[in-house]
């Protein structure tokens, strides 16, 4: 039976419709076939391993820090998720003018939009956990269909956290900052439980004891992580424990009807408004008298470093990549300059760094036919804008190469001849095999780059692998310099119609097929 | 207008035989078009006739199939270079930096053409000005309406004197006040001698602006000349004035 017209039900699943055209797209039935197979599989392991495994489980209940820790770093990425959910749902899809506009209450549009958020993002953990339940079920442990209950509150309780977090940066920042302000927002929520774990890797040997000692009487049964915490309440929810399994239920519950009722009466009020509200003003004082400079180098590579470091989302994609590294980057410099493996790991920074730079400003050019017009031959236009990607890479690796020299004059020339190398192919690559972009498909651009994201990636582990290899193993290096040519060959050769396709008439006479 | 200009020069766009096909479609056929230095020219036509694809052509954005097209003398495929600096090329729907403010916008474009400094700054503020932009130059081109953005498209196409200007649809998304402005301002143009080539689905535009007119259908020019010429032609009398343009692209463009 169809859901009546203009019912929650029915906007309800024209949200799920909507949702699920944007995963499947049109491989709909494969995905279909092999999740189905997959979770079949996920079942029947569960089934076979619940036997044995159940008193293990309830072993670790006794001492709940392992299942409850999972718990929450799960609902770390859970928050994540539903927080890029919610900038899109509130910020970026353009539909809400329509559903405001139309007789449904704003209310029922607000409570399916966080209700199509909070399925959304629960759609993973209910995939992973529930098989469990069933299997629960057919042995005899019937507590676990509490997963149900636990994965569907967790799930409207992120909502609700999700789209309090929007609406308050929405608030502050006005609806475009907001928009970016949340996916940087969510990535280091999401990045959160990995930066905690590498705290004490940080530390120094007294600040880390210092830690432990604090941890060990936290860990005991009064203590903030003892095992009568109701920190870890949502684990003693999975087993069915009536109190917590309550709690966690109406702390969602609760949440997410009070998010839905605070926000919907103010975004009319705010969201909208700061949506259609004024424009965004440069700044630095950008309505000062006007400072023209001289050069089509200089003009060129200001155009794009001001694109750059003014595009918060481009900027704080790249640089969460980034902050993954660095705290690989300081227990290597803690363990001393000698210390040859921390050198990949900067080599992979600078590549990816000057790969996503190289392909923002080859690639994702907003204006491709003013430049295409104009009477600067092609060639030189995608030159300088490979400088304006490396330059900034260099900059950054020239200092830590000049710091390192009299300290380990080896490593120090295997950083700048291996990153240089690194962030120059990443560059090439995308000259030699371009594929247009839009700015905002940055994070996908290795998914979605065609065969362009493969062949940079090849090249980067050469050059990773080459530093590595410098290190000891020499014998091996021949292989990661075949890495890297065969890459460039590809990118050079596999180019050829990418390239004419690209720049068309314009493209430069050296690069055309 | 400088008529001494016009017969004094080298045709301003020579197109001769300029042919494009898409896969198995044929969108240019066989083009051919002069239009001398310092004329106002209108290039009409339905949907699909080719317009854009000839333009695109013209601007060195697209690879003909076959023919050439030449501008003040320079050839667009061996020349291209010296043609482009002294053209400039609107597209229907231009793309901008949203990032950029309008004086940065046009600080690049002037530097893409080599303009100096101190004049593409004079020269800015000119334009700003001239299309009531000058107050919003500390903006982000993000926060423009449509109007806005089409405005600052043609003050970058402007910023480097271009002796030639084609414009595809120059008018769309423009409000009544800011339509007349980029009108006078096109018109005061190509009075100091420069050349307009524009296409229009707005027919009043081409009525009262341009001097000839080419209409074109099936990717070929089917008729051409000022508007008493094709009224003469085609032989439409409506009305005590006589046809309007819309009635001979009617009549010239009506399926056989």
């Amino acid at each position: 039976m169809k859901p009546s017209p203009g019912s929650w039900f029915w906007l309800f699943m024209h949200e799920m419709r909507l949702s699920w055209r944007g995963v499947s797209g049109s491989h709909f039935w494969t995905i279909a076939i092999l999740g189905g197979l997959l979770w079949f599989f996920m079942h029947w392991g569960a089934w076979v391993s619940l036997p044995a495994g159940y008193p293990m489980l309830r072993g670790m209940l006794a001492a709940p820090v392992f299942l409850g820790g999972l718990y929450w770093l799960f609902a770390s990425l859970l928050l994540s998720q539903t927080l890029v959910h919610a900038v899109n749902a509130l910020i970026v899809r353009e539909d809400l003018d329509l559903l405001l506009s139309s007789p449904l209450s704003q209310r029922t549009v607000f409570l399916v939009r966080g209700l199509a958020i909070a399925v959304s993002a629960s759609l993973l953990p209910a995939f992973a956990a529930l098989p469990l339940a069933h299997a629960g079920l057919l042995r005899g442990h019937p507590e676990f269909l509490a997963l149900y209950p636990l994965v569907a509150a967790s799930g409207l309780g992120c909502a609700a956290a999700g789209i309090a977090i929007t609406m308050t940066l929405v608030r502050l920042l006005g609806a475009r900052r907001a928009r970016t302000a949340g996916q940087v927002f969510a990535a280091v929520v999401g990045a959160l439980f990995f930066f905690a774990f590498q705290i004490p890797n940080m530390l120094s040997v007294p600040s880390r004891e210092a830690l432990k000692a604090w941890l060990k009487t936290q860990l005991l049964d009064n203590g903030l992580f003892g095992a009568a915490s109701p920190l870890w309440w949502p684990a003693r929810a999975g087993f069915g424990e009536a109190l917590p399994l309550l709690a966690v239920v109406a702390v969602g519950a609760g949440g997410f009807w009070l998010a839905v009722s605070l926000t919907y009466r103010r975004f009319v009020t705010g969201t909208q408004e700061s949506l259609a509200g004024g424009r965004s003003s440069a700044a630095g004082g950008g309505a000062a008298a006007p400072v023209f400079r001289a050069g089509l180098t200089r003009v060129l590579l200001l155009k794009e470093w001001r694109l750059v470091l003014r595009d918060m989302q481009v900027l704080s994609q790249s640089l969460m990549q980034l902050l993954y590294l660095v705290p690989m980057v300081l227990i290597g410099f803690k363990s001393g300059p000698k210390n040859l493996y921390i050198v990949p790991v900067i080599v992979a920074g600078a590549a990816m760094l000057a790969g996503n730079l190289a392909w923002i400003t080859v690639n994702a050019e907003e204006a491709p036919e003013l430049l295409a017009s104009s009477p600067v031959p092609v060639s030189r236009i995608l030159w300088i804008k490979a400088a304006a990607a490396v330059l900034p890479v260099l900059a950054l690796l020239l200092p830590l190469a000049l710091w390192w020299a009299p300290r380990g004059p080896f490593e120090a020339a295997t950083l700048l001849l291996c990153g240089g190398g690194g962030m120059l192919s990443a560059a090439l690559i995308q000259i030699w095999s371009p594929r247009a972009g839009k700015r905002g498909d940055l994070k996908n651009r290795m998914k979605a780059g065609g065969p362009a994201g493969m062949i940079e990636l090849l090249s980067t582990i050469g050059w990773i692998a080459a530093a590595v290899f410098a290190g000891g193993r020499r014998e091996w290096l021949p292989a990661a310099a075949c890495a890297v040519a065969l890459a460039l060959a590809a990118a050079w050769f596999g180019g050829r119609r990418a390239r004419a396709d690209t720049w068309g008439s314009a493209a430069p006479e050296p690069l055309r097929a | 207008m400088t008529n001494s200009h016009k017969s004094g020069e080298s045709a301003a766009l020579a197109v001769s035989g300029l042919t494009k096909s898409f896969g198995a479609k044929r969108a240019v056929d066989g083009l051919d078009l002069v239009i001398p230095a310092g004329e106002f020219h209108a290039l009409l036509g339905p949907n699909g006739a080719g317009k854009t694809t000839t333009l695109r052509m013209i601007a060195g954005l697209l690879r003909p199939d076959a023919g050439t097209a030449a501008v003040f003398g320079h050839d667009i495929a061996r020349g291209a270079t010296a043609a482009k600096s002294v053209t400039a090329f609107l597209p229907d729907d231009p793309l901008l930096y949203g990032k950029l403010t309008p004086l940065e916008y046009l600080e690049f474009v002037a530097g893409l053409w080599a303009v100096p400094p101190d004049a593409a700054e004079r020269r800015a503020r000119e334009l700003l000005d001239w299309l009531e932009l000058w107050g919003n130059r500390g903006e982000y081109v993000e926060g423009f309406s449509r109007g806005m953005r089409q405005k600052l498209a043609l003050a970058g196409a402007m910023i480097h004197e271009p002796r030639l200007m084609i414009l595809d649809e120059p008018l769309t998304g423009l409000d009544a006040r800011a339509a007349r402005s980029v009108k006078d301002m096109l018109v005061a143009y190509v009075k100091k001698g420069n050349t307009v080539v524009l296409t229009t689905h707005i027919l009043e535009i081409a009525e009262r602006l341009a001097e000839r007119i080419s209409i074109i259908l099936g990717g070929r020019i089917v008729a051409q000349g000022s508007l008493d010429e094709l009224r003469s032609r085609t032989g439409a009398a409506v009305g005590p004035a006589g046809a309007t343009l819309e009635d001979v692209f009617l009549e010239l463009t009506e399926p056989a």
